[in-house]
């Protein structure tokens, strides 16, 4: 027998017994909805849906994927976290002079209200010699700094012209707040445009975001190079003491500079992370470096036991073995490490 | 308890698929790997379509609607991992086979139905589809096509290739005479049979 003729035959055979003993209509259709009936108390369409929701997603990796990531979206965009954030900024103005009293002092606090747009303004006043002091506090809700200090230093100026003396003190207001993860997560990504800004204003935003980050002691320093290329240096010290009972140190944000909408690219990132951990007086020099894309942890044992030139020789090695040329320089065993470009 | 509403969805479906009832479970059954599987895709299909009812704009095409209901069931049940695989000598149990010369018959008919079945079942689901809709069920690539909602050219490739897996399925089947003994990952198929004879 040839195939096409057995495989006709079979196909044949197949199609005389499948058409055997078919149930009639209403006996398939009374074992349907006996099926989809069921005894269950939830209604036997919602469960189907349920069923056939699950077969889905099992079915089907990608949709599976799709459907975990829109959760943890939606867990992140409903649970709520607490974490400390710059609600607003606290004013200070302290104002002194010969013969200030309670008229003046109400103008001057008139005055402030006036150039910084609140509400109100509480007046502290400071006994003291040759003279009384006021403090006029107020809170601004506004989360920029730099704004709130350029306002109240005018406003500073002008008193000084008039014959007193005062001195501005601008503090972000911190406070334990409760919401989203998402809204923590967007919180420590900071975004600033750099476009057309000079290397000043741009390092005193960057500061001031920052600082409204609640980092206020940043070190930042913006400068043009002579080949036109601009350099940024963000450093942030902490220090802690890991007793088992200090909080964990705050997170520091991720600045992502911008232009018109978009990450800038092509720059030559370089990233340091250096950590001196310190057990049985025995001091551990951990450094985390990421430059253009490669990065390396160095750790160090016993560092407080080398000299400065050991430890960066030791430093610039690792460094070398993980293909990143970096300048290193210790002093009195404080690690700096920059690009060598 | 239904309500009305329900009763009188359920007495249209009835209504509707009363002339193509028995054509569409053969079909079911011929798309499936065994009788009991295809019964199963039928019931899903009905239910879905008694779902999707009101979705149904022209009662004249019915046939075709419900019938692309069908193979949208198929396609996600074979979509599922299957539990049941065991090999075919395990579906045949000696004890099973009928005596006397009917049964010796029906037994090369269940064994023929059997292979066709195992040969369909490895085809892609939208070839196995376009086989048996125009091929066992005589539906034209015209009407084919509507059901699978996809372009008559799309069938006949379908049909093409499908055609040339089992084309091939069976040179190999040629080659081995031993069909018997070879384990499959394709399931037990399970055909009806006849009361056993003994003569």
């Amino acid at each position: 027998m040839n195939d096409r003729t057995r495989m006709d035959r079979d196909l044949e055979a197949l199609r005389k017994l499948s058409a055997q003993d078919v149930a009639d209509l209403d006996t398939t259709i009374q074992t349907i909805r006996r099926r989809g009936l069921d005894s269950s108390p939830t209604p036997w369409y919602s469960r189907r849906g349920i069923m056939a929701l699950v077969h889905a997603v099992r079915t089907r990796p990608a949709l599976a994927a799709a459907v975990l990531g829109a959760l943890a979206v939606l867990v992140a965009m409903v649970v709520p976290v607490s974490y400390d954030r710059v609600v607003g900024q606290d004013v200070a103005l302290t104002v002194a002079g010969k013969g200030i009293g309670g008229p003046e002092i109400r103008g001057i606090a008139e005055g402030l209200k006036s150039a910084l747009g609140t509400n109100g303004v509480m007046v502290e006043a400071v006994p003291g010699d040759p003279g009384a002091r006021f403090v006029l506090h107020t809170t601004l809700p506004r989360r920029s700094g730099g704004d709130v200090e350029r306002a109240t230093t005018t406003f500073a100026r002008e008193l000084a012209s008039r014959g007193y003396s005062a001195s501005v003190q601008v503090r972000p207001h911190v406070e334990r707040v409760r919401y989203p993860a998402v809204a923590y997560a967007l919180d420590q990504i900071i975004r600033i445009d750099v476009g057309g800004k000079s290397a000043a204003s741009l390092e005193a935003e960057i500061r001031d975001k920052f600082a409204q980050a609640g980092i206020p002691d940043a070190n930042v320093s913006v400068t043009d190079r002579p080949d036109g290329g601009r350099e940024v240096k963000m450093t942030v010290e902490r220090q802690r003491v890991n007793d088992g009972t200090a909080p964990p140190p705050e997170p520091v944000p991720q600045i992502v500079l911008t232009k018109d909408g978009a990450p800038l690219t092509g720059g030559e990132g370089f990233m340091v992370k250096i950590q001196k951990r310190k057990e049985n007086e025995a001091v551990t020099l951990i450094a985390e470096v990421t430059s253009n894309g490669k990065s390396a942890k160095i750790e160090i044992p016993n560092a407080n036991t080398m000299s400065d030139a050991a430890i960066a020789d030791a430093v610039t090695t690792q460094l070398r073995q993980a293909g990143i040329d970096a300048r290193v320089a210790v002093t009195a065993g404080k690690v700096s490490i920059e690009s060598n470009r | 308890m239904d309500s009305r509403a329900d009763t009188a969805r359920w007495d249209k479906l009835i209504r509707l698929l009363g002339p193509i009832h028995a054509q569409a479970v053969a079909t079911a059954r011929r798309l499936s790997r065994s009788v009991h599987d295809g019964d199963d895709l039928y019931q899903e299909a009905v239910l879905r379509a008694y779902d999707k009812l009101h979705g149904l704009r022209e009662e004249s095409r019915f046939r075709s609607w419900f019938f692309a209901t069908l193979l949208s069931r198929h396609r996600s049940r074979a979509r599922r991992p299957r539990r049941d695989e065991v090999s075919i000598e395990a579906g045949l149990d000696p004890r099973d086979e009928p005596v006397g010369e009917d049964g010796a018959l029906w037994e090369e008919e269940r064994r023929c139905a059997e292979r066709a079945a195992r040969a369909l079942a490895g085809l892609e689901p939208v070839q196995r589809e376009a086989i048996v809709l125009h091929d066992l069920e005589g539906f034209s690539v015209e009407e084919v096509a509507e059901m699978q909602s996809v372009t008559i050219s799309a069938v006949k490739s379908r049909l093409t290739r499908g055609r040339e897996k089992l084309r091939r399925f069976y040179l190999r089947y040629a080659r081995d005479e031993a069909p018997r003994f070879e384990t499959l990952t394709a399931g037990t198929m399970a055909w009806p049979g006849k009361e056993r004879s003994h003569e």
